[in-house]
């Protein structure tokens, strides 16, 4: 079983220092892609040798490029979505040379019926092997591949975002990802979001049920990635680490929860003192030693605190 | 302690003294990685130890270069080979992970070895082209503004009273929907939207999973 926390780094970020201690991070691509020297900021990596070597990072430094999302617009109806041609996305990508690069895929949507559904993940599925196979025509992948379906030569891993409106099929996504990807994502954000009337027990219950559908069908044969599970609610991690471990699975966290405490909030994750077993994010003013803290300090302090208590938690587990 | 040598035909005598042996394993096995190794490390330490009694030449720093980028390089491939063997055994993830961190650092140190020109052009061969991001940025601007004008049509509070602006709103769908078609199709080489639901379907019924 092994953890990771993958952070959503921006450019400033990136330039701050925030890639150090850290075991990875997620570069999206909306960070540049809207602004109007999009092309010129491309290139200038694409001749550096990728962004690792452009911002001076540590190669052991695991490195996710992400893929198109939802276009911010002012208005917030379905209109939003723009979304470029994946292999062109695919090529940028490549330009930046990270470790692993996230396929493009179309979320689904709370309105969708049966065959809106299947038509995204038609799409999804399409654009998998589309991007597998523009890899192998330009090299980067061979078409020597092992029995479970990867190639035997790859110099980048694809993340496969598994999608669907009940857990068996993200369980048949999955399967199909995992002839071809490394790395299978599963979006928690959506599952456990607040809804009225759901309690946060039965969204994490159905969120482990995906999970759990999902390791059955990959086990410990590839790495699953959480998209969107902040880790908001500490005392819900055990659960995952347990199921982990039930699978020998090696999870990825995007621990988003950390970033907008430490950047935007500036709270760093420490014990209640009313309540000693409830850990919670407080406001550094309120922590004695911290109140000098930089953002950098904050984020540091925030993710080697979540690293042990998840260290800690499955030694835990296996004693 | 021993003597530093320092006289610059010693140093040359002593290297080339210690790399014959693997010269003669490489003769015998020609796709042997290590005494490839050892032989660039030889000359490695080679021109650093004539750096420090006169400095370089062009050439000699050149040379210098190339033996960095081919260790770099020979690194590389044996850790593939060992990776690959591993995962071959175990057909687990950490393996999985070191495999594709090693086939992908290989693939930067071969990048490396290239002439000057080709390495220019390996690096931004694949940039999209430029007015693919300005004609994007245009479309999306475009998008964003008839998107605010259909929003107040869609939940407008007060009907539409002049005949102009209801012609325009009925026009309106039409130009977004080809926007979205123009934006997915710019640079587009393959299949649309709808050609790939056709593809998908006609693959299943085939037979395919």
């Amino acid at each position: 079983m092994d953890i990771k926390l993958i952070h959503d780094l921006s450019p400033q970020q990136l330039k701050a220092g925030f890639w150090k201690t850290i075991d990875g991070f997620f570069f999206a691509t909306y960070w540049y892609l809207q602004k109007p020297k999009a092309y010129d900021f491309v290139l200038d990596v694409a001749r550096k040798g990728g962004l690792k070597k452009a911002f001076g990072i540590n190669e052991n430094i695991l490195y996710i490029h992400g893929s198109d999302r939802i276009v911010e617009t002012e208005n917030k109806s379905e209109d939003r979505v723009f979304l470029r041609p994946p292999l062109i996305s695919l090529r940028e990508a490549i330009c930046f040379n990270p470790d692993v690069i996230q396929v493009m895929d179309l979320p689904l949507s709370a309105g969708d019926n049966e065959d809106r559904i299947c038509e995204k993940l038609a799409i999804n599925r399409d654009i998998v092997l589309d991007y597998d196979k523009w890899l192998v025509e330009n090299k980067f992948r061979s078409s020597n591949r092992y029995k479970d379906g990867l190639p035997k030569f790859s110099a980048f891993m694809l993340l496969g975002v598994c999608h669907g409106d009940t857990a068996e099929t993200y369980a048949e996504e999955a399967s199909f990802m995992k002839r071809y990807c490394e790395v299978i994502g599963i979006p928690m954000a959506g599952l456990l979001v607040q809804k009225r009337g759901v309690s946060v027990k039965t969204r994490y219950d159905y969120a482990l049920h995906v999970l759990n559908k999902v390791l059955e069908v990959v086990g410990s044969t590839r790495v699953v990635q959480l998209m969107g599970f902040g880790l908001s609610d500490i005392t819900e991690a055990p659960r995952f680490l347990k199921l982990a471990k039930k699978y020998d699975a090696t999870l990825w966290f995007e621990s988003s929860t950390i970033i907008r405490n430490s950047t935007h909030a500036r709270k760093i994750l420490s014990l209640n003192v009313k309540n000693p077993s409830r850990l919670e994010y407080v406001n550094i003013s309120r922590v004695k030693g911290a109140e000098k803290f930089s953002t950098l300090d904050v984020f540091r302090e925030n993710n080697k605190i979540l690293k042990n208590i998840l260290n800690q938690t499955s030694l835990e587990l296996d004693g | 302690m021993g003597e530093e040598i320092t006289e610059p035909s010693e140093i040359l005598r002593k290297t080339r003294v210690e790399v014959m042996p693997y010269l003669r394993e490489i003769a015998e096995h020609s796709r042997a990685i290590i005494p490839r190794m050892e032989v660039s490390k030889r000359w490695i330490d080679y021109y650093e130890a004539l750096s420090k009694v006169r400095p370089l030449t062009e050439k000699e720093k050149r040379r210098l270069e190339e033996h960095r980028k081919a260790y770099n390089l020979l690194e590389a491939r044996r850790e593939i080979y060992r990776a690959a063997g591993r995962y071959a055994r175990t057909k687990k993830v950490p393996d999985l992970l070191s495999l594709r961190l090693a086939q992908r650092k290989y693939y930067a140190a071969k990048a490396e070895m290239l002439p000057p020109e080709k390495a220019k052009g390996f690096g931004e061969k694949f940039v999209p082209p430029k007015e693919l991001y300005e004609r994007l940025r245009k479309v999306q601007e475009e998008i964003r503004a008839k998107c605010k004008s259909y929003k107040e049509a869609k939940y407008r509070l007060v009907p539409i009273t002049t005949a102009t602006r209801r012609a325009r709103m009925k026009t309106l769908g039409a130009e977004l929907r080809d926007l979205y078609v123009e934006a997915y199709d710019l640079t587009q080489r393959g299949k649309s939207v709808s050609g790939l639901i056709e593809h998908y379907k006609e693959m299943k019924k085939m037979g395919a999973e």
